[in-house]
């Protein structure tokens, strides 16, 4: 760890410790890194879905903790034969997911199956790799941006972050299980990497994709449009009224992506596509359990209420976009992802995908690891949400002992423990603020008022 | 002057009559296992009323029928009740085409305009639940499909959807019976009415009601309207104390007595085993059905008559000729747990030529059929299996509490083979108050119903299409073979907990909700020591 011929450290980089000098200093042997996870969580997959094919169709995409109405795969694969059979596909009950995955796996079945298990393994190894991107984005900014005094950082190097998202054993259920919510992710990881690299116009694109494929990413434009308002202003060099400016621009072009993919698939497959999509997500219309609140509650409300109450549940997954992205409007990064988990928590039909996505995207802010309060209350809700979501269900459906109680009960277990890693998360990242700026409270009682 | 108008009345009213013919039928075909089907057929037929004809003239066509077809613009219907199931290995071909349990209507609605189309067919619906006590006003969209292929034979040159709604949890009982009797020109009062006794028909192994009504052309091209009411019942007499020597008055506990005086033909047709059958008195006259003799009573020259039956006793069945029927088919529910399973089909092609069917199979929204897990194999006579591929495919995927999936496919059952077709589905989740009161014990679901030509030249002709030959000179034989009904029991949630649910998940959300509005709202500030 000696020192070679560099530039004379500043206060405030001495924050840097010296196992980060030599970690950044090898980049090479990172990225040689990088590759072999690459590399090694692609071979997984691929071993596992070549190998196993009968553990994947008939175990693993039957799990409802992996594979809901809007992103199963046996359903995808009705709605292309019924395509192909000159029927619409979104002219029945069964098929609601986007007409881009419609087109991509028409091609894909006219090839061998072989070609639709690597476009799976491909789609994890872009996720991942874009978060090992967005890692090295963040591990720059962090060597330019100011620290609490005295404390010690392990920046996420971008191989960790990938080795934690392609070896989450979520993350290989949920593409194991050959749910579609993996383009989504894909789409919803390039948006946030091309909107911190400045990339706005990509990220904006992006975002309109992800927000067609599974709805509740549109709600990512608001951090989306920040990182574009900072790109633009930075790019501009000045203040006053830019701010506001480059948000409605962001929106403005949003609105046109978004809008001209829906003209487009209105032209080809009808307006049915928007009642089998995006309706179908918004009034939960299919009661399938899941591993969210949805469903349940909606089996049992008695009838009257149930507009009502469809209204209050989307207005409480969608409306904290806007608040959330303001309070966080410093790191825009945060503010997606603090809606990641929101949407996964809160979604009309959420999987384990989602939440291997927040997951995912945590180890950016390891930062924040030393300020989380209820670390071990959530990891345990977690755990035990996770684990025991299939125990109750072979209990309720196979053996027929159990009831829709049991199940419905780890499913609350399974939510609380992703609220209460949200909102830790959010006050670990006001505290390090205030640490950040007021660096003489970090040994002080702080209360909230 | 009131007698002038009185003879007018009288003279119109017999000209008018003119136009209107009824007959009726039993047929008594002992089996071959010692029970006995009877099967009656009261048919009228009447001149085809003219579209804007203001003047309605019933005398024999039942006026609850002829109003009802006039309102809701029906060119074809087929209501049917079934309970029993059909032993096709024991007794051959049905009398009916239409064995499937619970019930069914069937209706051809005249006009394009899709919208009218719909609210006629709810009426019709409707309108006969009222005439027949029986709850056909819960067919509704959820449970009625439009075949394409299977009815095919009656579309001939019609216009109109064809519509087709099951109940198959429907109970057929005397309430159903009575308004059917009231039907019939002579009600239960004269002519074979007589015999119909709830208590014996409704204590029978086998029991189908059914009426339709159709529009044809008579002997001189004219068209006319044709109603027949039919009732197939199996009774068994040994369980009924009867022994080898019984009565028909015995068998029904009615007598018969005098003749219906509207009808034109009012015979009892006995279908006889090869030989073992001595009947008293006499018969009017001999014919022959479907390659068997038959001994034929005139109502009409015998009033009154009470025939016995007298079989020797059975030392080997071969004095009863098999009678499998050519086609015979039977559905399976496969799988086992509470969230997916398949359905597996058997059709069995005893000819020794290959058969043309239909294939309908019809099932509710809440079972997720999956189209592309269709796979039908035939296995020949040698015992080798091989892939079949259907001539023709529809399939129409449900809508949830929209319509249900409907999969029809013309098949070609290869001679002498058995053909399995088997699909999977999906079990759908049903919200709280879709729920029937008894839960647990599933849903039925409808049959499926494999339908087919069989070839008039052969000998051995369906009992039914012998009947509509003889009696109308039908040439073409269409037969349906109806499978075993399902159930599919779909999970349940707990229905006690309604109110629990409810607060434990807006619990959730307010926990969710509050602590985001604080972090949202709330700054940390520096706790003083003061306030310690």
């Amino acid at each position: 760890m000696s020192a070679d011929a560099e530039p004379p450290l500043s206060p405030d980089a001495a924050i840097i410790t010296a196992l980060e000098q030599q970690l950044l200093r090898t980049e090479a042997a990172e990225r040689r890194r990088l590759l072999r996870v690459l590399l090694a969580g692609s071979a997984v997959r691929l071993i596992i879905l070549v190998m196993f094919p009968g553990l994947v169709s008939h175990y693993l995409s039957g799990r409802v903790e992996l594979s809901t109405p809007v992103t199963s795969y046996k359903r995808l694969v009705e709605g292309v034969h019924l395509s192909q059979h000159n029927t619409s596909p979104y002219d029945g009950g069964l098929f609601h997911q986007s007409p881009l995955l419609l087109i991509l796996f028409r091609v894909l079945h006219v090839l061998p199956d072989l070609f639709t298990n690597l476009a799976y393994v491909a789609v994890d190894a872009m996720i991942a790799l874009t978060l090992a991107k967005l890692a090295a984005v963040k591990a720059a900014k962090t060597r330019k941006a100011g620290g609490v005094p005295g404390e010690i950082r392990f920046v996420c190097t971008p191989s960790a972050i990938a080795t934690m998202y392609l070896f989450n054993p979520l993350t290989l259920a949920t593409t194991l299980a050959k749910s579609t919510i993996v383009f989504s992710h894909l789409a919803v990881v390039s948006a946030l990497y091309a909107g911190i690299s400045g990339l706005t116009n990509q990220a904006i694109a992006l975002t309109a994709v992800a927000a067609h494929l599974s709805l509740y990413p549109a709600v990512l434009i608001a951090p989306i449009a920040l990182m574009a308002a900072a790109t633009s202003r930075k790019q501009q060099q000045n203040r006053g009224g830019g701010l506001v400016a480059g948000i409605a621009l962001a929106l403005a072009k949003f609105a046109l992506a978004a809008g001209a993919l829906h003209l487009l698939f209105a032209a080809v497959f009808g307006t049915q596509y928007f009642t089998a999509t995006v309706d179908f997500t918004l009034r939960a219309a299919d009661l399938q359990p899941n591993v969210g609140l949805f469903w349940y509650f909606f089996i049992e409300i008695f009838d009257e209420f149930r507009s009502f109450f469809f209204v209050v549940f989307q207005l409480t997954a969608l409306a904290f976009a806007v608040p959330v992205s303001w309070r966080f409007r410093n790191d825009p990064l945060f503010a997606g992802t603090m809606l990641v988990g929101i949407i996964s928590a809160l979604k009309s039909y959420p999987s384990w995908g989602d939440l291997s996505l927040f997951l995912g995207l945590l180890p950016l802010f390891e930062e924040l690891a030393k300020y989380l309060q209820y670390a071990f209350l959530s990891a345990n809700l977690l755990m035990y949400g996770i684990g025991l979501a299939p125990v109750f269900w072979h209990l309720w459906i196979e053996l027929g002992t159990g009831n829709a109680n049991f199940f419905y009960a780890a499913t609350l277990v399974y939510v609380f423990g992703q609220i209460t890693l949200l909102f830790d998360l959010g006050g670990a990242k006001l505290r390090r603020e205030l640490d950040i700026h007021h660096p003489e409270t970090r040994t002080r009682t702080v209360i909230q008022e | 002057m009131r007698i002038l108008s009185c003879a007018a009345l009288t003279v119109c009213g017999g000209l008018l009559a003119g136009a209107e013919s009824f007959t009726e039928d039993l047929l008594v075909k002992p089996l071959q296992d010692g029970r006995v089907l009877l099967h009656f057929e009261f048919n009228v037929q009447r001149a085809a009323p003219a579209a804007n004809e203001s003047l309605h003239h019933y005398q024999l066509f039942p006026r609850q029928i002829g109003e009802i077809s006039r309102r809701y613009n029906v060119d074809e219907l087929h209501l049917s009740f079934t309970q029993g199931g059909w032993r096709e290995t024991k007794w051959g071909y049905p009398p009916v085409n239409s064995q499937g349990i619970g019930a069914e209507v069937r209706a051809r609605i005249k006009g394009d305009d899709a919208a009218q189309s719909e609210r006629q067919w709810k009426g019709l619906t409707n309108a006969l639940s009222g005439v027949f006590c029986a709850s056909l006003n819960f067919i509704d969209t959820t449970n009625t499909d439009t075949p394409r292929l299977t009815f095919a034979d009656s579309a001939a040159a019609a216009s109109g959807v064809l519509r087709h709604g099951y109940l198959p949890r429907e109970n057929v009982c005397t309430e159903n019976l009575t308004p059917w009797i009231k039907q019939l020109p002579c009600q239960s009062k004269s002519g074979l009415g007589l015999l119909l006794n709830p208590y014996r028909l409704y204590n029978a192994d086998f029991h189908s009601m059914g009426l339709s009504l159709t529009a044809a052309k008579d002997a001189s091209g004219k068209p006319v309207q044709q109603y027949k009411q039919r009732l197939s019942v199996v009774v068994e007499p040994s369980a009924l104390g009867l022994g080898d020597r019984w009565s028909l008055a015995e068998l029904v506990d009615r007598q018969l007595g005098a003749a219906c005086s509207a009808a034109t033909r009012s015979t009892v047709r006995v279908i006889r085993p090869g030989s073992g059958l001595t009947l008293a008195p006499k018969p009017a006259s001999t014919s022959k059905l479907a390659g068997r003799n038959v001994s034929v009573f005139d109502l009409r020259a015998q009033p009154g008559v009470d025939i016995t039956f007298e079989f020797a006793p059975r030392k080997d069945s071969g004095a009863w000729p098999s009678e499998r029927p050519l086609i015979s088919a039977h559905r399976y529910v496969t799988g086992h747990g509470g969230s997916n399973g398949g359905v597996e089909t058997t059709l069995t092609n005893r000819g020794d030529m290959p058969v043309h069917v239909a294939y309908l199979d019809v099932l509710p929204w809440y079972l997720r059929v999956y189209s592309h897990t269709l796979v039908i194999q035939t296995q020949a006579a040698d015992g080798s299996w091989t892939l079949l591929q259907p001539k023709e495919s529809h399939f129409t995927p449900a809508i949830d509490r929209g319509r249900p999936s409907s999969m029809e496919l013309a098949l070609v059952l290869p001679a002498s083979s058995r053909t399995m077709l088997r699909y999977n589905f999906d079990k759908g989740f049903l919200k709280y108050t879709e729920h029937p009161p008894d839960a647990n014990r599933g849903f039925s679901i409808g049959p499926a119903i494999v339908s087919y030509q069989h070839d008039t030249a052969s000998g051995e002709l369906p009992l039914h299409c012998a009947i509509e030959r003889a009696l109308t000179g039908a040439s073409e034989c269409t037969v349906q073979a109806y499978t075993e009904l399902l159930l599919a029991s779909l999970p349940t949630p707990d229905f006690s907990m309604p109110y629990n649910v409810i607060t434990f998940t807006c619990t959730i959300l307010a926990l969710f909700f509050g602590r985001i509005f604080n972090l949202l709202t709330r700054d940390y500030a520096v706790l003083k020591p003061a306030e310690v």
